[in-house]
């Protein structure tokens, strides 16, 4: 693992220098505070409930949006041929592209900031609520990610791979719906549900940081890191 | 210290490769030829790690590219066709970032020496997104160099530069003292630079060896005879499958040029003909050494 820190500042560096992801992150964090401060002042409830029931619609836009060109683009470029020819592991690729790329979903959270300084200015929230939702909020995205890049590795149009992530993960948040899971039985019901990312983040959310969850967050984000590493190592 | 072993590969149906076996001396200055799509650049990639074979293995500095990945790439410096370069990171940035990976001793010293031999100084600090195509060029090269490589695949380095830019690449990689892999569209340039040539076409090997010797393989001659006639000629070389002959007639001489690929002694054919026709008299004789380009085309239009 000795070349991840030149291969994660390289990506961070490649970010920095793509306005689009910035219009993602600017356009995130307007959206997120409009929402919240929509019904804010109407509830009067000093709590960030909503904002955090929102985040993982949000979040289903803004990360196939950066993930899509993480592996597709160094394809397209050619810069691919570079990357493997340098005597390094595939695992550090696809790890520094991980890191950087949660790094700056770290930074699009950062935007949602104003909405929790308000809740404290105007009221006396559980600080330990909040910070549970932003730990899930990470779990989440990082498992988002991990997919996002997975199939970012998978097909090479941006486009495509966008709409496949995006797709995906919808359908994934659809395990967590009361519409959808009303119509199953009740023991396959269960087992949707667990397989429900969103389920396990209301779960930390809501200030339940059980084993289960994370377990189930490092697994998903393992399996995709893995199949994207395999993917990489079979070409 | 380079050695390919029966190399197979294949996209989907498509057999790119088909037994490929060559061995790369060290020192040599190789030159890859083939037509577009005849497998130059799949094996390539092949040797710098990037693409595995479906069959056979690869050998460099006596180590095999699939049980020790990391430290045959370690020792290979590349400049894939088309020089993709990170164009978001400043010269200097880029050079670091390759230097970082690749490692090695006095990292520092070699990426002043190669900025200062390639010309680099003055874009130092410029991002690459911003040169011209030569100096992207010379950045490609430098970053192949970092780490001191013992072995330098080179696929098309100089395609798409001026010939002045062609030139001094040319002369840069002749004074590397390296074992080089090159390949190339441009043959009189492979001729000038290259010691060895492997010819491939439609994914197989199609002669490979010294150049010079390679040139001498393939005899040519050009024969003016006085009173001598197209039919009685081409009658007398039906018995040689093996010779290409070509005639025509211009001012009461009659033109031959024979060409062959086996070693058969031109020379002698023509005397014999002539010792048959008392009244014909040779005009002219003039062997005619083949070059590079000839060889290559003929090569690959038989295949």
């Amino acid at each position: 693992m000795n070349n991840f820190p030149t291969l994660y500042k390289k990506e961070l560096k490649n970010y920095l220098y793509t306005p689009t992801n910035f219009i993602f992150i600017a356009l995130f964090g307007l959206i997120n505070n409009w929402l919240f401060f929509q019904n804010f002042f109407l509830i009067q409830q000093a709590t960030l409930n909503q904002f955090f029931d929102n985040l993982p619609f949000l979040l289903l836009f803004l990360i196939p949006a950066l993930s899509m060109s993480l592996l597709s683009e160094e394809k397209k470029k050619g810069t691919w041929e570079i990357l493997l020819s340098l005597p390094i592991n595939e695992i550090e690729i696809i790890l520094a592209k991980f890191f950087a790329g949660l790094s700056l979903i770290f930074f699009a959270l950062l935007t949602t900031i104003s909405s929790a300084i308000t809740v404290f200015l105007l009221g006396n929230p559980d600080f330990g609520l909040i910070a549970s939702g932003y730990l899930g909020a990470l779990w989440l995205s990082a498992s988002y990610l991990s997919l996002g890049i997975f199939i970012s590795g998978l097909i090479n149009q941006q486009t495509a791979a966008f709409f496949i992530s995006f797709v995906v993960l919808f359908i994934n948040d659809l395990f967590n719906q009361e519409f959808f899971l009303m119509k199953l039985p009740f023991q396959i019901k269960n087992f949707f549900e667990f397989l429900s990312l969103r389920s396990h983040y209301e779960e930390i959310a809501t200030g339940l940081l059980t084993g289960k969850s994370l377990w189930f967050f490092i697994s998903w984000i393992t399996i995709f890191l893995s199949l994207a590493y395999i993917r990489l190592k079979k070409k | 210290m380079i050695k390919l072993t029966n190399i197979y590969k294949s996209f989907g149906r498509k057999k790119v490769l088909q037994n490929i076996n060559f061995e790369i001396k060290k020192g040599a200055i190789t030159g890859l030829l083939g037509p577009n799509g005849a497998g130059k650049t799949t094996t390539m990639r092949i040797i710098a790690g990037i693409l595995k074979p479906d069959r056979g293995s690869v050998q460099i500095n006596n180590l095999y590219l699939n049980q020790n990945p990391l430290k045959v790439k370690s020792i290979i410096g590349y400049l894939p066709e088309d020089n993709p370069l990170y164009e978001f990171l400043t010269v200097k940035e880029y050079l670091k970032f390759i230097g970082a990976i690749k490692k090695g001793k006095n990292l520092k010293k070699q990426m002043e020496k190669l900025v200062k031999e390639l010309g680099l100084d003055k874009v130092l600090t410029e991002k690459i997104e911003y040169l011209s195509r030569g100096f992207k060029q010379r950045v490609g090269l430098a970053a192949s160099l970092l780490g001191d490589p013992k072995i330098l695949i080179l696929d098309e380095a100089t395609s798409g530069l001026d010939p002045n830019q062609r030139i001094e690449i040319r002369n840069f990689i002749k004074t590397l003292k390296k074992t080089v892999l090159f390949s190339s569209h441009i043959l009189p340039e492979v001729q000038q630079i290259c010691s060895e040539v492997v010819i491939i076409n439609n994914g197989k090997i199609i002669a490979q060896g010294k150049i010079d010797k390679l040139l001498k393989t393939t005899p040519r001659l050009k024969v003016g005879i006085k009173n001598a006639t197209e039919a009685k000629i081409k009658n007398y070389f039906q018995r040689f499958s093996d010779i290409n002959l070509k005639i025509e007639t211009k001012n009461n001489l009659v033109w031959l040029s024979l060409e062959t690929q086996q070693k058969i002694n031109l020379r002698e054919i023509i005397w014999a003909m002539i010792k048959k026709n008392r009244d014909w008299q040779i005009y002219e004789m003039e062997e005619k050494k083949q070059n590079l380009e000839e060889i290559f085309n003929q090569l690959t239009k038989d295949e």
